[in-house]
């Protein structure tokens, strides 16, 4: 299965077109694969406790860092969920939300780790 | 001739993309916070910041706004990086005199092409800059010369040496700035590990004789380092 089908193509073709391009796909999916769990883990407890500050920068964040690597679901919801603190009005409705982030966030990295998992000698 | 830029970004993945991208045209100091890049600017010459709009410690519209009150950074272009969502903060940038604007997640073969063709304009602008004059001294950047302009005398050259000619001209562009000594030794001898700042010292007394007789002075800042002061 190729990135391609786990994350925006258009978005990996661009990055592909840079110098060392490849390596540079896997350096910036690494580091967003290795610090978003503990963003996730903050957007959770910021959510239980209605803490609109980091809800809004963490939802920053991941939109932002989702978005770089073409993770276009991800980058979507994170950026609703950024909307939504920002204007004020995050209430226990939006969990429902931050439950979908959660989900697209562990589809997407089982789908990541099995794609480099196929790619080891 | 390559030109400092300062990237302010707090996202690691943002300055994983954009810092290779901008290395391969010029020197890039990279701050995380608007505290970290305050630093930097009190230190280095700084030729051009690419600014992030949300950053942990501020927002990247309010620092602008301090930056063009600044007597030594009012002229340092900057350029805004948003993501493409925050469509009025480009608005908001433009309405603050930002020089460009630049959306995430970047696409580097724009970024690179709109970051050349504002290089070139500094490089050009700088080797027009080939003269400073200040509180009676004059500059040549061109030549590294200097000259002490007294009223009713001949312009007198100064002899000074390659290092101390460095240090002067970063005294000269960052006017009533306090440097500690680390900052100097960063800023004008680089990573030298073997500098110590005896040398500093040594540097800043030799100068200090040598440009007496201008409308200026390098003074000492007690338990802090030294300052250039136009008198």
């Amino acid at each position: 299965m190729g990135l391609e089908s786990i994350l925006d193509s258009q978005r990996i073709d661009v990055m592909r077109t840079l110098e060392n391009g490849d390596d540079l796909i896997v350096k910036i999916i690494d580091i967003f694969v290795g610090e978003t769990p503990a963003r996730i883990d903050r957007i959770r407890i910021a959510a239980a406790k209605s803490d609109l500050e980091v809800l809004r920068k963490e939802s920053h964040l991941l939109g932002g860092g989702a978005a770089c690597i073409g993770a276009s679901q991800l980058s979507t919801l994170a950026g609703q969920l950024e909307q939504i603190v920002s204007q004020g009005i995050f209430d226990s409705s939006h969990l429902q939300l931050c439950d979908e982030i959660f989900q697209e966030w562990t589809r997407l990295s089982t789908s990541l780790e099995n794609h480099f998992a196929e790619l080891l000698p | 001739m390559k030109i400092n830029i300062l990237l302010v970004e707090d996202s690691t993945v943002d300055r994983a993309l954009i810092q290779p991208i901008l290395q391969s045209m010029a020197n890039v100091l990279v701050a995380t916070t608007l505290a970290e890049a305050k630093n930097f600017l009190r230190v280095e010459d700084i030729d051009m910041i690419l600014l992030d709009v949300e950053l942990p410690d501020g927002n990247g519209f309010d620092f602008f706004a301090q930056l063009r009150v600044e007597k030594n950074t009012k002229r340092i272009p900057v350029i805004f990086l948003t993501y493409k969502k925050e469509t009025h903060d480009e608005v908001m940038g433009f309405s603050l005199g930002a020089e460009d604007y630049i959306f995430k997640p970047v696409d580097h073969i724009r970024v690179r092409a709109r970051i050349e063709a504002k290089i070139g304009r500094i490089i050009g602008s700088r080797s027009q800059e080939s003269l400073i004059q200040k509180a009676g001294l004059r500059i040549d950047l061109a030549a590294q010369r200097v000259f002490i302009l007294a009223e009713g005398f001949e312009a007198r050259l100064v002899d000074l040496t390659p290092l101390e000619f460095k240090v002067l001209v970063h005294f000269v562009r960052h006017e009533d700035q306090v440097f500690s000594r680390e900052q100097l030794i960063e800023s004008v001898w680089g990573n030298n590990l073997n500098i110590v700042d005896r040398t500093v010292d040594m540097h800043v007394c030799n100068l200090r004789k040598k440009i007496s007789g201008g409308r200026c002075s390098l003074d000492s800042v007690h338990g802090v380092g030294y300052r250039f002061c136009v008198r």
